[in-house]
């Protein structure tokens, strides 16, 4: 066992922070830095800087346009990416379909689809989740009949992040009805352009707007947009769930705000000193540190070595990763004090307490 | 010792619990909390008796006490009450035992309506409402102008006077400001969970005295111990509210063929819940009970509930919001401004880092 980064790694490392130096735009920066979600133009314009470099899937196989980094590597792209404030680039082409059109999809769709998702001009939304199907997914209800050439797609699909701005939406819909529920569940390309799909925005309680109902009524989908073989969407799924196993960690974001913790306890002051040395603020800050020193490792190993059930290990990173990063962002409102009560909802807007 | 609420506080909890049903309804809120200002429901409340209920007559009250209070404010926290009924009634606690005749009128037209009135305490930088003022006062004839700046002045934007902590060659006092005056430039804005604040500089604000330095110490213990009941009321009937709503929709919510409220392992997490909502209540009994106490063990008494209150408040409203799934995240659904609220009961008038820090400066 060796637990050290190389010679190499860290020259990787100083190559990206270069690199995000020299071509990260500061407006795209300064705007994810402020905490709201990142609006499609900035998706798209950072997506097309990272394109350009050939780094926008670093994870993907060099055949379809992956870097062929080692997976540390692609560990420290990201770190350094988020540290930058860099948004991330959107995760449901690049991350979640992509893997299962180059793994299950046919030659054609490779061509169709592939290259768009690599420079960012087309985006993708995940209809996967229903009103009536949340935890219990295999519940769901949208249906799917074979036309001639075509499925006719008729539901409703919920939660849909970015559907409001996506070109098309990888869907689980029900083609037959099977023993199980897992089965007969088809795994489908859709068209967001369609006049047959309807996305109402849901109003979030930052009061963002990321997440949509789409109502799906009558919406043809070419029989050649069917992934893999009819009725078998529901493994395609899994695979596409199980490729995530370390992103839901959110260890990058959780260093991140934890730096910025950090930042804001030490300028606060407390009674005459700096917040972050008042022993009651900095054993709780402490204890945060060893977790997420802690869960970096855990992601590390997963990263590395033969984890014995990968499955049930990320959900440890799951759970334990949003946990954390809840923690450490109570810990940074804490911190604020009496300047975590205003409410800013313009991303442009200055801070109400610089008025001062 | 009797627990039990006597007649009067009976009827003054159902009458509270009626109209906030009847005229603070969740949809109807909605569009209340869209307005640049509060409004509507405000002179029902002042013609409810809210603002005296709790005052001793001779203040312009109706002879009630703490436990009045206590009561309102409980019932506000199960409706999700926004607006300037709590920061009236700091401004109140901070008048009631003046004995200038600015302080008794203001007292009087207060309690009946004729003038709303806020508090500015709170400073750029400051953590809490124990933190010295830095605001100048200086004597200028029989009155005073004041310089400096405050922030997150509850109501700002709809107070007729401002009840304004500053420092005077004497030592800290308290002073009224019209907040329209000269010399008085306020920026208003919205907090996290839709209430509405203002930063206010003053530059040579006209300014009448109200308490003076010797009365100035024990003005602001009554107004932090009214501050901070008054949350800690609040987020019982916000634990309270959000855990049986949180019950039912568990209860109507199907997944895996049966109501989510089946699975034990929900059943489990909600009496954990309910135990927290619980010891929040003893923490209020507790700080009822030392309202008139020596300084010290009401500070004790009160730090504590501040504390139970926002990290049970908190935790309670966010594993609720946890509970609803995806519909937790939602606007649309009232355990999102539930736990909105609670984090900023966490936060007002200074955090538990906060008043942990200053009770163990009291602890024996
Ligand atoms: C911000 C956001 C973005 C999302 N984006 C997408 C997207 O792009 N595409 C998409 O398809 N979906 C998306 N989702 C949906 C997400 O995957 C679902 O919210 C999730 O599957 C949970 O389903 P639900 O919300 O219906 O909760 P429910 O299934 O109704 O669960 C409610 C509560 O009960 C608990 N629970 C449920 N069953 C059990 C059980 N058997 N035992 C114990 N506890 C249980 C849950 O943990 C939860 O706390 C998004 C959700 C959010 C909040």
């Amino acid at each position: 066992m060796n637990l050290d980064f190389s010679a190499e790694d860290i020259a990787f490392r100083d190559e990206i922070r270069a690199f995000l130096s020299e071509n990260l735009p500061k407006d795209i920066a300064r705007r994810f830095s402020r905490g709201y979600h990142p609006p499609k133009k900035d998706l798209q314009a950072w997506q097309a800087i990272l394109h350009k470099r050939g780094w926008s899937v670093p994870h993907w196989p060099v055949e379809h346009g992956g870097t062929g980094w080692s997976p540390i590597q692609q560990y420290i792209f990201d770190d350094e990416c988020l540290a930058a404030d860099a948004p991330p680039v959107s995760p449901f082409g690049t991350r979640l379909v992509g893997p299962v059109i180059y793994t299950f999809g046919s030659d054609s769709q490779k061509k169709k689809y592939l290259p768009a998702i690599l420079s960012g001009e087309t985006l993708w939304c995940q209809g996967f989740s229903e009103p009536g199907s949340g935890s219990d997914l295999a519940s769901l209800q949208t249906r799917a009949v074979r036309d001639g050439a075509d499925y006719v797609v008729n539901g409703r699909k919920i939660w849909t992040t970015d559907a409001h701005f996506a070109d098309m939406m990888f869907c689980l819909a029900r083609t037959s009805q099977g023993r199980k529920q897992q089965e007969g569940i088809s795994f489908l390309l859709l068209d967001m352009k369609d006049p047959g799909v309807t996305v109402r925005p849901i109003r979030t309680l930052d009061a963002g707007h990321t997440v949509n109902e789409v109502f799906i009524d009558n919406v043809k989908v070419s029989a050649d947009d069917l992934v893999g073989q009819e009725g078998k969407g529901w493994s395609y799924a899994k695979f596409l769930l199980d490729n995530e196993r370390t992103v839901n960690a959110f260890v990058h974001h959780s260093k991140r705000a934890y730096r910025r913790t950090k930042k804001i306890a030490q300028k606060a002051q407390f009674n005459g000193q700096p917040l972050f040395d008042v022993s009651g603020f900095r054993n709780r800050a402490a204890r945060l540190e060893i977790e997420l020193r802690a869960l970096e490792w855990g992601v590390l190993r997963m990263l590395h070595s033969d984890v014995p059930d990968p499955t049930a290990a990320a959900s440890a990173l799951k759970l334990k990763g949003c946990a954390l990063l809840q923690n450490i962002l109570d810990l940074a409102l804490d911190a604020l004090g009496l300047d975590a009560i205003p409410f800013y909802p313009d991303p442009e807007q200055e801070a109400v307490s610089n008025f001062f | 010792m009797d627990l039990h609420l006597n007649e009067e506080q009976k009827l003054l909890k159902e009458s509270a619990a009626r109209f906030l049903r009847d005229q603070y309804a969740f949809d109807r809120r909605k569009l209340l909390i869209a307005d640049d200002a509060p409004s509507g429901v405000w002179s029902k409340l002042v013609d409810l008796g809210w603002l005296g209920a709790w005052l001793p007559e001779e203040a312009g009250g109706l002879g009630g006490s703490a436990v009045e209070f206590a009561i309102l404010m409980e019932e506000a926290g199960r409706h999700l009450y926004v607006g300037p009924y709590l920061s009236a009634s700091i401004a109140s606690a901070l008048l009631r035992n003046a004995d200038s005749r600015g302080a008794r009128e203001r007292l009087a037209a207060s309690a009946e309506g004729e003038r709303h009135l806020t508090v500015a305490h709170l400073e750029p930088g400051s953590r809490g409402m124990m933190d010295s003022p830095t605001v100048r006062g200086i004597a200028v004839g029989s009155s005073y102008r004041l310089t400096g700046r405050k922030r997150l002045v509850y109501s700002g934007c709809f107070a007729d006077e401002t009840i304004v902590s500053a420092v005077t060659p004497d030592g800290p006092s308290f002073f009224a400001v019209p907040m329209g005056g000269t010399g008085v430039a306020t920026r208003h804005y919205r907090t996290v969970d839709n209430d509405w604040v203002s930063d206010v500089e003053f530059d040579l604000a006209e300014a009448e005295l109200l308490v003076g330095a010797p009365g100035y110490a024990s003005a602001l213990d009554d107004a932090i111990y009214v501050a901070l009941l008054g949350v800690g009321a609040e987020a019982i009937g916000l634990c309270e509210a959000v855990l049986t709503q949180t019950k039912d929709y568990l209860a109507d919510r199907k997944q895996f063929g049966r109501s989510l409220i089946e699975f034990q392992a929900l059943q489990h997490r909600i009496s954990d819940l309910f135990v927290e909502t619980e010891t929040l209540r003893w923490s209020l009994l507790d700080a009822l009970s030392q309202s008139s106490s020596a300084r010290t063990l009401r500070a004790r008494s009160i730090f504590g509930l501040k504390i139970q209150a926002g990290s049970i408040a908190t935790m309670v409203a966010g594993q609720c919001l946890h509970l609803h799934g995806g519909m937790g995240m939602t606007d649309e659904m009232p355990v999102s401004h539930y736990y909105r609220r609670a984090r900023m009961i966490e936060a007002q008038f200074g955090n538990t880092d906060y008043f942990t820090a200053a009770y163990t400066t009291l602890m024996d």
